[in-house]
């Protein structure tokens, strides 16, 4: 009974979560006619392909710019999450092992500047990327994003629940800085930094706003937000073909994180003895 | 924002190019002095483009290819794409020149025209058009691009509008329609018919969800629903004007008392009447759950394409007082800051010449910019397409020329959806207004 | 305060004073380094260059044409629309806040196992994010769309009456939260499961020796230890929720009748369509204040003053 329940419960969790995506996946292999001529009323069809055809994943391979724009993504995630964690390591571990006038007041603007939401100094961000003359470049996408306040608060706040006499033990051993971060900091707190990694690099696929503004040469725009660009208020959207560009979008990030997410959870369990 | 200008000197290629162009023009004219001097695109380098325009994917890919066809034909250089959503066009023209020159050509909608001819965007093109040329464009073409005496760009289609429908439906119930402009009909007319058709098409389906109209409202601005109000005025009146003519003011216009009947008749279309669906979707059509679509000669291809068996007709659009429809599309537009100055308004005059708007006009499947060029279209002489000329040359009128009138757009489509949502017609109109105001101020 | 035993030999209490060996500026601007830069570059500045747009008029290409001092943060404070924005956010933030921690606290829970079924059912709550926040937002406008969509087709399927989703006020607030909260739960979730994998199995295993049961347990060990997950999780969400914008945006544009006209979409209004710099800088700017205290009274309430030594 218990066992039952809870796979019940695992079902019904993940079937929130997938069934407006499975729907989506469903109306990629059908035109808009076969869609709509079920969506009125409530029958199987309306959410099966009466007559499911493949036309549309065809067209979205066939698109002369996707595979550019999706490798434009996937490059973005990869060089954000990584410089997003590797910043966040090194100021983490400042901010919580060092003691310097002014600590709590830096980590303290740190914080601030985290509650800037991103569309809101979306302007002023614009134009300081157009004083560094890296408008339309793919820098000038990722730098802003490279530092995340985010990531060094959760990494901080990691660092901070890795018992102190770990690093005091590892530099009585003669242990430099880098030994000590390296050595008895980094593999406790395994599980945060990668959970930063994955956090800013899946953060890439919902951007919009950002790469729409400072992004406006076709190859080196994102993958979604060209998406974005094949709905058509002018004469009708293809949502077969909308929807198969986006399911191709997120095969990548879906087996990254299929790789990755299970280093989320018990690093604590397996290093924690040390 | 950076406004020097940009002009790079021509480097060595360009130069040895422009002079055998030169020479082989010189030795041409040795020749045949009479080619000479009607080539259109004299002094036309060569050199490649880039084009801002919305992205409408494999549709508008195709259409640009043969556009890009047809301009090495003439000599010219290779066309590059900026493509943006529809609906961010306006920004992206706007900031196109920020972080150093844009591209060289912009795919504007065209009441913008004006906007961006006051901020200092775009270059006029008057030069490039001869007095014939001008006078075979349809008016609104030049209304909407004509601004202190010059003309800033050719548009890339007429559009007109009409009611498109299935003449199998409306045999049905042995109902004769109104086809040629001088019979069209008033609101109270055709409300009769909306509903009678669309009580007996639901009883006959057994469907609840099929309407009767579908008005094309959501996601068009105030291309089709601003007619509304401005059909409540007589000619001349403050709500046919729709704005003050400064383009200044939208108050005591747009709220007047005859304009908020037209605003009224929006929302009750949709819960008085209940003739209209609120969704948005265009494909209600284009799939048989509406039986009369509002639209443009655009629609014409994928309607065919989904409906290839019906019997395929066009209505006048319904009015309440005066008859009034719409018109402009897209604009070609050259940036002001372009370094290829020439060959960017020579582009413009090639897009606005008859092989160059042929292949846009044909691929939006709509009416082509020059009268002179319709002879060639047989489909917009006959019915059912005649219909949406006819609506050009009688009822037609641009969209409100506003200095801000992305900003106007903008308002009205909150307005407009607020209204159908059902809230209080007056209360809405009277905000509108005043918001609107405020914004156009900053033109003044 | 939580007070386990301390039979892992860890103590958890104040923090240690003890004096710390790694003093000075010198080592700490080291590591610093590539944070403080990107903080001053793209942080710090666009803030200043925010706080100076807030103080000119602006013509609609963008052109500072005089200074206006504080004009801007008057008029927007004036304005009834944008007040109602405020209110609104600060609404929005109340209600998704909540929901998104219990929702994405039970996910963690629940998956916290290292299986490779709940692998799965985790990736599965995550993947609502890598759609790309257009695409989700435009199979929602599929989904809920009033007259073809499949969930009025469900609803009338089963007897009950349709509802215009984008088009009637409290549906349209209900779609707009409920897309952002099932987008945001994948983080929320990954937040917890982090916090999780914390906590030292050791003193679960100690509680339960003590005889605690699940209940006991969660509330009196697991609860109080994420406490720092949970300050970081509200925070996250409570900035979500003040810029919940692509799917007003897309879907209803502030509307109906302004039931959706939260303030991060009528800066974006104000920036982009009416191209008012000044105007939507003061209002960003107020905005940010609003979310400040917010966020200053949460991370009050959910201080933590404890560390493990």
């Amino acid at each position: 009974m218990n066992r039952f329940s809870s796979l019940t419960l695992r079902f019904l969790l993940a079937a929130i979560f997938v069934a407006p995506i499975l729907l989506a996946l469903a109306a990629s292999f059908r035109d808009n006619s076969e869609m709509y001529r079920h969506a009125g009323s409530l029958s199987f069809w309306t959410f099966l392909p009466s007559e499911p055809t493949l036309d549309a994943y065809r067209r979205a391979i066939a698109l002369p710019r996707l595979p550019m724009q999706l490798f434009n993504t996937v490059l973005l995630g990869f060089v954000m999450a990584t410089g997003t964690a590797v910043s966040s390591l090194l100021a983490g571990y400042a901010l919580s092992r060092f003691r310097f006038r002014g600590r709590e007041a830096l980590f303290l603007l740190m914080l601030f500047t985290l509650f800037i939401p991103v569309d809101v100094i979306l302007p002023p961000l614009f134009f300081v990327i157009r004083d560094l003359g890296l408008i339309d470049s793919f820098w000038g996408l990722a730098l802003p994003f490279i530092f995340s306040p985010v990531g060094v608060y959760l990494i901080r706040q990691a660092i901070e629940e890795v018992p102190r006499e770990l690093d005091h033990a590892a530099s009585l051993d003669g242990a430099g800085l880098w030994e000590v971060l390296r050595t008895a900091i980094l593999p406790n707190i395994r599980g945060a930094v990668i959970a930063c990694w994955l956090m800013h690099f899946v953060f890439v696929w919902e951007w919009y706003l950002w790469p729409l503004t400072a992004m406006r040469r076709d190859d080196g725009q994102l993958a979604q937000v060209a998406i974005a660009g094949l709905i058509d208020p002018l004469r009708s959207t293809d949502y077969a073909l909308v929807f198969a560009a986006a399911i191709l979008t997120i095969v990548p990030a879906f087996i990254v994180f299929a790789l990755l997410q299970r280093f989320l959870t018990s690093s604590q369990a397996t290093t924690g003895g040390k | 924002m950076t406004r020097s200008a940009l002009h790079a000197e021509p480097n060595r290629r360009d130069l040895l190019k422009g002079l055998s162009a030169g020479v082989a023009a010189a030795a041409l004219g040795g020749l045949s002095p009479a080619f000479a001097q009607s080539n259109p695109y004299a002094g036309l380098k060569g050199e490649p483009l880039e084009l801002l325009i919305w992205d409408g994917g494999a549709f508008v890919d195709n259409m640009m290819a043969s556009v890009q066809a047809k301009w090495s034909a003439v000599g010219g250089g290779t066309l590059k794409f900026r493509k943006v959503p529809f609906g961010d066009l306006d920004r992206a023209v706007r900031s196109a020149n920020q972080g150093g020159a844009g591209p060289d050509v912009f795919l504007a909608n065209a009441p913008n025209v004006i906007t961006y001819k006051k901020l200092g965007l775009i270059e006029p093109v008057t030069d490039m058009f001869s007095k014939e040329d001008l006078e075979d464009f349809f008016p609104t073409v030049r209304l909407g691009s004509e601004i202190d005496g010059e003309f800033y760009g050719p548009s890339t289609n007429e559009n007109g509008q009409a009611l498109y429908y299935d003449r199998q439906l409306t045999d049905r119930y042995g109902i004769k329609l109104p086809e040629t402009l001088a019979d069209a009909w008033t609101w109270d007319e055709w409300l009769r018919v909306f509903k009678e058709i669309q009580a007996g098409e639901r009883k006959r389906r057994g469907n609840e969800q099929f309407f009767a109209l579908y008005p094309n409202m959501g996601n068009t601005g105030l291309f089709f629903s601003g007619i509304f109000p401005r059909s409540a005025g007589g000619k001349g009146s403050n709500a046919w004007k729709m704005v003050s003519d400064d383009g200044l003011k939208s108050s005591g216009y747009l709220n007047s008392a005859e304009a908020l009947q037209g605003l009224q008749l929006i929302q009750d279309i949709h819960h008085k009447h209940a003739i209209a669906p609120v969704s948005t979707q265009k494909d209600m059509f284009y799939n048989d759950q509406v039986a009369f679509f509002c639209g443009v000669p655009l629609y014409l291809a994928p309607i065919k394409k989904a409906r290839p068996d019906i019997d395929l007709a066009t209505a006048p659009v319904p009015f309440i007082k005066t008859p009034i429809i719409h018109t402009g599309s897209f604009a070609w537009l050259v940036n002001r800051q372009t370094a290829k100055m020439g060959d960017a308004k020579l582009f413009v005059k090639f897009m606005g010449s008859p092989e160059g708007n042929d292949v846009v006009a044909r691929g939006w499947t709509s009416p082509p910019i020059r009268k002179s060029m319709v002879a060639d279209r047989p489909e917009f002489k006959t019915k059912p397409m005649a219909l949406f000329i006819d609506s050009i040359t009688e009822w037609s009128v641009p969209r409100p020329k506003v200095p801000g009138f992305s900003e106007l757009d903008t308002m009205w489509s909150r307005l407009e959806a607020d209204i159908v949502s059902g809230g209080d017609v007056k209360a809405l109109a009277d905000d509108a207004a005043r918001r609107i105001d405020a914004q156009l101020r900053r033109y003044a | 305060m939580p007070h386990p035993t301390a039979a892992s030999g860890r103590d958890i209490s104040r923090r240690n004073r003890s004096a710390a060996f790694l003093e000075g500026w010198g080592p700490a601007l080291v590591f610093l380094c590539p944070a403080l830069v990107m903080l001053c570059l793209f942080k710090l500045w666009p803030i200043a260059e925010a706080i100076h747009t807030s103080t000119g008029t602006f013509d609609p290409g963008g052109q500072r044409i005089d200074t206006a001092g504080f004009d801007n943060f008057g008029f927007a404070l004036s304005d009834s629309r944008f007040q109602w924005g405020l209110w609104l956010s600060l609404a929005a933030a109340i209600v998704k806040v909540p929901v998104q921690l219990a929702l994405g606290l039970a996910a963690a829970l629940m998956l916290r196992a290292n299986t490779g079924g709940n692998a799965l059912v985790r990736a599965m709550v995550i993947s609502p994010m890598f759609f790309g926040l257009p695409v989700t937002t435009f199979v929602f406008a599929y989904l809920f769309d009033a007259n073809v969509g499949a969930i009025n087709a469900i609803l009338s399927g089963i007897g009950l009456p349709r509802v215009a989703w984008l088009s009637t006020e409290a549906p349209a607030q209900l779609l707009v939260l409920g897309l952002s909260v099932w987008r945001d739960v994948g983080v929320t979730m990954l937040v917890f499961l982090a916090g999780l994998s914390a906590i030292p199995p050791q003193i679960a295993a100690a509680a339960r020796l003590d005889g605690a049961g699940p209940l006991a347990l969660f509330f009196t060990i697991t609860l109080p230890l994420l406490a720092r997950s949970f300050q970081f999780a509200v925070v996250l969400a409570t900035l979500a929720s003040f810029q919940i914008l692509v799917p007003v945006l897309m879907l209803t544009k502030g509307g109906p009748t302004g039931a959706t006209d939260l303030a991060s979409f009528q800066i974006y209004e104000t920036a982009f369509s009416y191209f008012d710099l000044g105007t939507a800088s003061s209002m960003s700017l107020l905005l940010l204040v609003g979310l400040i205290v917010v966020i200053a009274l949460e991370l009050r309430w959910l201080a933590v003053k404890w560390t493990y030594e």
